[in-house]
């Protein structure tokens, strides 16, 4: 049987409301999360919202402005950092085989807004709406701008699609199709009509006084979710391909699960999630015992917290011996499509940090039999070894699900066919 | 009021982010706008002057000129 090759995270490339380097992203998350502001929409009244702070069209030349929507924008910026960091930004040749796969939930939403509400009053739309308005638009532009010339991919699967790029994008490494690609998500959701539209669902919870404190996954008082923009893009690599130039790994993806609920358009389905979280252990090699902590999917609506609670200790039994549960989207909102790609940045932060920052806003449990952080960081491992595993979840409407298995650098962690208990 | 000529300038100069002052008679469209910059410099100048240009009308324009012409008032000729 050929050898599988390892796939390993060299680079990470951010634009998010935590900041634009792993660094900053990493400072902001264990310092208590974003800031968030209200955003006041024409249709569904003040909504609150994690953005980007920095100017997405920098540096941007003619071309990539005039055919590009901020979600494509956010994307290219988060490319760039990506490429950078695996040392492959003055490396053409080395990275001409890359694949990209970008998950996007709502892909161009301002352009779409932009070139429908011109139809709409004017009868006419610019010539370069349709390039605009494509929902490839942000791998178009990255694979364009870079020069990527693997298989060019975009994934739609509401909150499910980046992790459902990157497990793809793992998956054609692992196999031998790729040396490498580029993978992640971006989203920018606050194209007028979007927003309104997630008004409808009755999902978003309202500002108050604080926006930073309106989503609140697994405390008894959320009220739903809160959305936010951005991208994280990454560049994954055949371990061994890697290693032959030298590259530093970050991470290591051990494993990729996915399912559908096939159950309900909203409705989450415990089900369907641990289908999805099994079948991503299966694909690492590990047992819910090997895991040191997961970053839930957490959105803080009732109804999803509430069934992946569910899902969560059917899978890994009683809090005491389960791992760690974090749920980031309170610090850096729910990026849809994006919150797989954002997510990972999360876990990596946390697995090279050796800890979990708490839970922002959970201050009164609902009672789910999960090991919440709250209050202090808490160390991934309690012998303090250094590499750990953690386990993400995405989970969308329509009900798509996708998991993934992330280690650090160096994990100890062994198939567990002997039985042997991992988590410390 | 802006003359067809100058709308037609300032239309061009505005797609294409240029200096409208730069912009010559001789100026050659290929010099100046790629096929993209192409594609939504027609449409602009379909809905401002209300034109329709079939596909050959494209093709035959190559110049500023080509364009001021599309808008330039005939002049009358007393006989």
């Amino acid at each position: 049987m050929s050898a599988l090759e390892r796939v390993v995270v060299t680079g990470v490339g951010l634009a998010t409301p935590l900041g634009g380097s792993l660094a900053e992203f990493s400072a902001a998350l264990f310092a208590g999360g974003a800031r968030f502001e209200v955003l006041e929409s024409a249709h569904a009244g003040p909504l609150p919202a994690a953005r980007v702070s920095e100017d997405a069209q920098a540096g941007l030349g003619r071309t990539a402005l005039k055919v590009s929507d901020r979600h494509g924008q956010l994307a290219l910026l988060a490319a760039r950092r990506a490429l950078a960091m695996a040392g492959l930004i003055d490396e053409p040749a080395l990275r001409a085989p890359a694949g990209t796969y970008i998950g996007s939930g709502s892909g161009p939403t301002e352009a779409s807004h932009h070139a429908y509400q011109e139809l709409f009053t004017t009868g006419g739309m610019h010539g370069l709406s349709l390039l605009r308005c494509l929902p490839s638009g942000a791998a178009a532009m990255t694979a364009l701008h870079f020069g990527l010339r693997g298989p060019n991919q975009t994934q739609a699967a509401a909150c499910a699609s980046s992790a459902l790029a990157l497990g793809e994008a793992v998956r054609a490494i692992r196999h031998g199709y790729l040396p490498l690609a580029v993978a992640g998500g971006a989203e920018a959701p606050f194209g007028g009509g979007t927003l309104h539209a997630w008004h409808g669902l009755r999902v978003l919870a309202a500002p108050g006084e604080d926006p930073g404190r309106a989503c609140r996954p697994f405390d008894r008082q959320r009220r739903g979710l809160v959305l936010g923009e951005g991208a994280a893009l990454f560049v994954l690599e055949a371990e061994s391909h890697a290693r032959a130039r030298g590259a530093t790994v970050l991470a290591v993806i051990e494993g990729f699960g996915a399912s559908c609920d096939a159950h309900h358009w909203t409705e989450p389905c415990a089900e369907g999630q641990l289908q999805a979280m099994r079948a991503a252990l299966d694909d690492a090699r590990l047992a819910p015992r090997d895991v040191h902590a997961v970053n839930a999917h957490g959105t803080g609506t009732v109804a999803g917290d509430e069934v992946e609670a569910e899902s969560l200790s059917r899978l890994f039994g009683a809090p005491a011996s389960a791992p760690w549960v974090h749920a980031s989207k309170s610090a850096h909102g729910h990026l849809l499509g994006a919150s797989g790609a954002i997510e990972l940045a999360t876990v990596i932060a946390c697995l090279h940090a050796g800890r979990l920052p708490p839970n922002r806003n959970l201050e009164q449990p609902d009672g789910a039999p999960l090991r919440l952080v709250r209050d202090e960081p808490v160390p991934l491992r309690a012998d303090g070894a250094p590499a750990a595993v953690m386990l993400s979840n995405s989970f969308a409407f329509g009900g798509a699900n996708a998991c993934l298995v992330v280690s650090g650098a160096r994990s100890p962690v062994s198939p567990t066919s002997t039985g042997t208990a991992s988590r410390s | 009021m802006p003359t067809p000529t100058e709308r037609m300038l300032a239309l061009i100069a505005g797609e294409l982010a240029l200096d409208a002052t730069t912009l010559q008679p001789d100026t050659a469209l290929d010099d100046i706008a790629d096929s993209l910059d192409w594609a939504a410099l027609v449409t602009a100048i379909e809905r401002e002057f209300g034109l329709q240009l079939a596909p050959e009308q494209g093709l035959a324009l190559r110049r500023v000129a080509d364009l001021l012409d599309l808008v330039r008032e005939p002049v009358l000729v007393c006989a």
